[in-house]
């Protein structure tokens, strides 16, 4: 079974990897393997917490989604990067970083993909209007929204897997990873201004364009901007309290999504429909064939690994810590971030079990097992920056700028996400470093 | 009953090097559905839809949300219109081409209309010579006159 299991899952990759197949055939292609070679039963598959299908994961995912779909009909997102522009009056620079703080914003609350989708028509609307090259801008705004997207459970798919096998909730979000994430902001900023202050002028006459812009009509439908808005700030305070609370983060956000079904008087289908099923699918079909790696012991081979390699025991992790954030970063700039932690994920806890003894809170929440969690989670999210294909927004960006008649190189892309990469794992590095153990 | 017997056969048929600029008052000034690109031979190499040249002329980024937020769109089609000046035919030009023979039947070509929503279809013969075109109207005006023995009405 070891080997079998081993098979697929090496298979999996290297045709997820290559892009040749769509990687959610290949994942569904894989989850059927598994079970067909009875690697896993399909009770272990669906049934079972640690070797089948995260549902945690899943319904937070599709709940999501349908709450963004039905808020981004209001015009709201446009509206506010349109009056965004407008208060930067005009000034390239000032645009491209209000953008990204934007952005970043966006996309710790919602998914990066829905809000890059939304912010890219803006940017090329405003670039055509400036008459300068909206690349930069684009690529900016991908960057912000995988650096926001880290600061919250919520805000990238990764940090849904690590607080759903760690245990972790909404509030830890907040208090370890979002702080730094705020620096590297301010950080990455500072840097933006160096490399883009002076290169980016316009006119006062095109200026003027920007400022001739009206936002006030963008806004479709008031009603439901105000009932949806409510629901959206409701569903963000249940994330805040769900640890208190003892609700999973999944149940929050369909208690959210139902209730903005109910109140937004449309036919589901088309909140539905929006979904992204390919990604949801490709999730199921992952945790199946990364359950047959773990059942099969393929995961506790890897764990053990590691474990020679970094030497972590119950009172100092700190080069496993070192070593998980850049190893994450690295991976995740070449393969998708969501496979990777997919498979970090059950090793670091068979990892946990070696070396705190348990599996369950006392082992994976250990005061020294934390750090491990957050450098994963800060690797794998601003790793995916590194390349062109490092994330699904960087994807749906470039795909859309091709479509719009500008076209983004691989090395092009490279050009703005190593330095960025390199730059936000550097600044994660000392701040797992200095937080949990300099100063711990 | 084949489409041969219904066909529209005056078609606009322009060479691929055609210059935008003529493309553009060629799609503004006649009722054309269709522009057909055809080789020195009349074969079919492509169509340009008024949708094709709607695209060049107004940014397909833009959402409906959007599209009220810009008060004067003039300055953006102008600027398409020379950004779009060097293109020819073949380079605004529809190449996967759906086409239907002149011995289907009107039901095949209906149902050919319907499934890729289309407005109408190019008809070509077993050379990929251009003969023809259908769209719903011809099928319609068939059916009511040869079909439904209504001629006197239409």
């Amino acid at each position: 079974m070891f080997w079998v299991a081993t098979g697929i899952f090496l298979t999996c990759y290297v045709a997820i990897v290559s892009e040749k197949i769509h990687k959610t055939k290949v994942a569904l292609a894989g989850a059927a393997l598994t079970l067909l070679l009875k690697v896993l039963t399909q009770e272990d598959a669906l049934h079972n917490v640690d070797l089948g299908v995260d549902w945690n994961v899943i319904f937070l995912l599709i709940s999501m989604m349908i709450m963004v779909n039905i808020m981004s009909r209001t015009g709201v997102f446009q509206y506010v990067a349109i009056k965004a522009a407008k208060v930067g009056r005009g000034n390239p620079f000032s645009i491209m970083a209000i953008f990204a703080v934007i952005t970043a914003v966006a996309s710790a609350l919602l998914d990066n993909v829905t809000t890059v989708l939304l912010l890219a028509p803006v940017t090329l609307l405003i670039a055509d209007e400036l008459e300068i090259d909206p690349v930069p801008f684009l690529i900016t705004e991908v960057l912000a929204s995988n650096i926001g997207g880290t600061a919250t459970l919520i805000g990238d798919p990764p940090n849904i897997m690590i607080a759903s096998k760690a245990g972790l909730n909404f509030m830890d979000f907040i208090v370890h990873v979002a702080p730094i994430i705020i620096v590297i902001m301010i950080v990455w900023m500072l840097f933006w201004k160096l490399v883009f202050g002076k290169r980016l002028t316009v006119s006062e006459k095109l200026k003027m364009r920007i400022l001739a812009m009206n936002e006030r009509d963008m806004i479709k439908d008031p009603a439901l901007l105000k009932k949806s808005g409510l629901i959206m700030g409701a569903t963000i305070l249940g994330f805040a309290f769900h640890g208190l609370l003892h609700y999973e983060p999944a149940t929050v956000a369909l208690a959210g999504a139902a209730t903005m079904l109910l109140v937004s008087g449309d036919d589901p289908h088309h909140a539905l429909v929006e979904v992204e099923w390919p990604t949801i699918f490709f999730f199921i079909g992952l945790f199946i064939i990364i359950g047959g790696t773990v059942k099969a012991g393929l995961i506790s081979f890897m764990s053990q690994q590691m474990i020679s390699l970094t030497a972590p025991t119950a009172d100092n992790t700190l080069v496993l810590s070192m070593v998980m954030v850049w190893f994450s970063g690295i991976a995740s700039a070449i393969v998708d971030n969501i496979p990777f932690v997919a498979t970090m994920n059950p090793l670091l806890v068979e990892l946990a079990g070696k070396i705190f003894g348990s599996t369950g809170v006392a082992g994976l929440q250990h005061p020294n097992m934390l750090p491990v969690w957050w450098a994963l989670s800060l690797g794998a999210c601003l790793g995916g920056n590194g390349t062109a294909i490092g994330a699904s927004a960087n994807v749906i960006v470039i795909g859309m700028a091709e479509k719009a008649g500008k076209p983004i190189s691989f090395i092009r892309y490279l050009k703005y996400g190593v330095p960025v990469t390199l730059l936000t794992l550097a600044i994660s590095t000392c701040y797992v470093y200095v937080r949990y153990y300099l100063l711990a | 009953m084949h489409i041969a017997l219904m066909m529209n056969k005056e078609l606009t048929r322009v060479a691929p090097d055609t210059d935008f600029a003529s493309l553009l008052a060629i799609h503004a000034g006649t009722d054309t559905r269709h522009t057909y690109v055809v080789d020195a031979a009349g074969r079919l190499v492509g169509v340009i839809t008024n949708l094709d040249m709607m695209g060049k002329m107004i940014p397909s980024y833009l959402t409906s949300t959007l599209a009220s937020s810009i008060s004067d769109g003039a300055e953006l089609i102008q600027k398409r219109f020379a950004e779009n000046a060097h293109l020819t035919a073949s380079g605004v030009m529809q190449r996967e081409l759906v086409t239907l023979q002149p011995e289907d039947t009107i039901i095949e070509a209906n149902v050919r209309l319907h499934e890729g929503r289309f407005n109408a279809l190019p008809i070509v013969d077993a050379q990929g010579v251009l003969v023809g075109d259908i769209g719903r109207k011809d099928i319609l005006k068939h059916i009511a006159k040869d079909i439904c023995g209504l001629p006197g009405m239409l």
